[in-house]
């Protein structure tokens, strides 16, 4: 069956109202959530928060996931070799918002990131160059709309609808995907609701409804090659953690146990002493 | 009776119909049908201007007490009428927030769902 993602519920410091947002999203039929922390310049980065205890029914618990995810916002100043960063590679999706043209053509073409967000509540500051737009799809990147700032202020409304329908007409929104970006449960709008406002935005109905199932699927499938494998091809893994049908693959390789190997070093030392003897002898 | 049949084809639908519940986060509004038409007009005149405002939305049933209601919106509009209704979030200051529960070319199909078994027939009529 179809999974409905919103891949932006923003992290708010009152637990009470996060948590209503997330039994909102539940119970609106969202089943896969990802909490965004935003990383700001001059904030500290910490590692991802663990996913919050909500107190919902056993066949909700068993279709409803919590992913944790990371805005990075990005300006000229930004040193983006932290990227690869141990407590950044804790977060299961990450996210780059650039604010200005260079950071955009550096995130679309050099940076190892997931998706690439803008705050569509005001005007951009920079052109959407086609080039740059083109770089990020072939590299496999992701795009993403909020639609949260179209709901909480009528003003932000014009705004948001202008740089969506401007992106859309470029790729009709191939590699976008769609998400609330909500700070309140009162941000949360349901997914067939949100898959018409797509259709405003310039999308066709099908790529509408994709933007909410499809894509974002492809998306966390691609944030986990970025986190868990070498140049997308090895994962490294604990011995501990293999299944117990494949243990027969490590059965043949085991180490030796450490007292057999002592016993068998010094037996080594002691044959090429006497060789050495025997020859000085017959000279 | 015998081989009597008429077969109609319905192959673009006039109209539309959703059933949609205005949550007012519990806030209490006395609200009667033309109150809760006028809403619906200014959200639509909010988002779409005077082209919106001339979508002819007309309220089939409207149950007071819960704020539920069933509407015929033309087949044509119904992407207009649906987006204003999602992005309509405040009255009078307060937040609100129009729930579309469903959306069907057909009126019988909004009686009954097959994913939720509690039928909602019992609106009074208007």
């Amino acid at each position: 069956m179809v999974k409905f993602h919103d891949l932006n519920i923003a992290r708010v410091k009152d637990a009470v109202a996060q948590k209503h947002t997330l039994r909102i999203a539940c119970r609106l039929g969202y089943e896969v959530v990802a909490v965004t922390t935003v990383l700001k310049n001059g904030n500290e980065l910490t590692a991802a928060p663990p996913p919050i205890e909500l107190q919902l029914t056993k066949e909700e618990q068993q279709n409803f996931q919590q992913l944790s995810r990371i805005t990075v916002v990005l300006s000229d100043k930004t040193n983006n070799s932290y990227l690869g960063n141990d407590k950044i590679k804790s977060y299961d999706i990450l996210a780059v918002q650039p604010t200005t043209e260079k950071s955009f053509q550096v995130a679309c073409s050099e940076l190892n990131v997931d998706l690439i967000t803008f705050d569509f509540s005001t005007w951009l500051g920079f052109h959407l160059k086609h080039q740059y737009v083109q770089t990020a799809l072939r590299l496999g990147k992701y795009f993403e709309f909020t639609y949260g700032p179209a709901i909480r202020d009528t003003t932000c409304r014009r705004y948001v609808f202008q740089n969506t329908t401007d992106f859309v007409q470029r790729k009709e929104g191939q590699n976008t995907i769609i998400s609330s970006g909500a700070e309140w449960p009162t941000d949360l709008r349901a997914p067939y609701d949100v898959a018409n406002l797509a259709i405003l935005f310039g999308m066709k109905e099908g790529q509408a409804k994709s933007s909410l199932t499809s894509t974002p699927r492809a998306l966390l499938l691609k944030a986990a090659t970025r986190r868990l494998t070498v140049k997308s091809s090895i994962t490294i893994g604990h011995v501990t953690s293999i299944p117990e049908k494949d243990k027969w693959k490590i059965e043949g390789s085991k180490p030796p146990s450490t007292d057999a190997g002592k016993r068998q070093n010094t037996d080594d030392h002691d044959e090429p002493k006497k060789k050495k003897s025997k020859k000085l002898k017959s000279n | 009776m015998e081989g009597e049949f008429e077969r109609i084809v319905l192959k673009s639908p006039q109209y539309h119909y959703m059933m949609v519940q205005l949550d007012l986060f519990g806030a209490k509004a006395n609200f009667d049908s033309d109150l809760f038409k006028n809403l619906i007009m200014k959200a639509l005149k909010g988002l779409h201007g005077d082209v919106g405002g001339s979508i002819s939305v007309d309220i089939i049933r409207f149950e007071k007490k819960s704020l539920k209601s069933i509407l015929r919106v033309p087949s044509i509009g119904l992407v207009k009428v649906w987006s204003a209704l999602t992005l309509y979030s405040s009255h009078n200051d307060k937040p609100c927030h129009f729930k579309v529960s469903k959306v069907s070319p057909h009126l019988p199909s909004l009686s009954v769902n097959s994913r939720d078994f509690t039928s909602e027939l019992l609106l009074e009529k208007v």
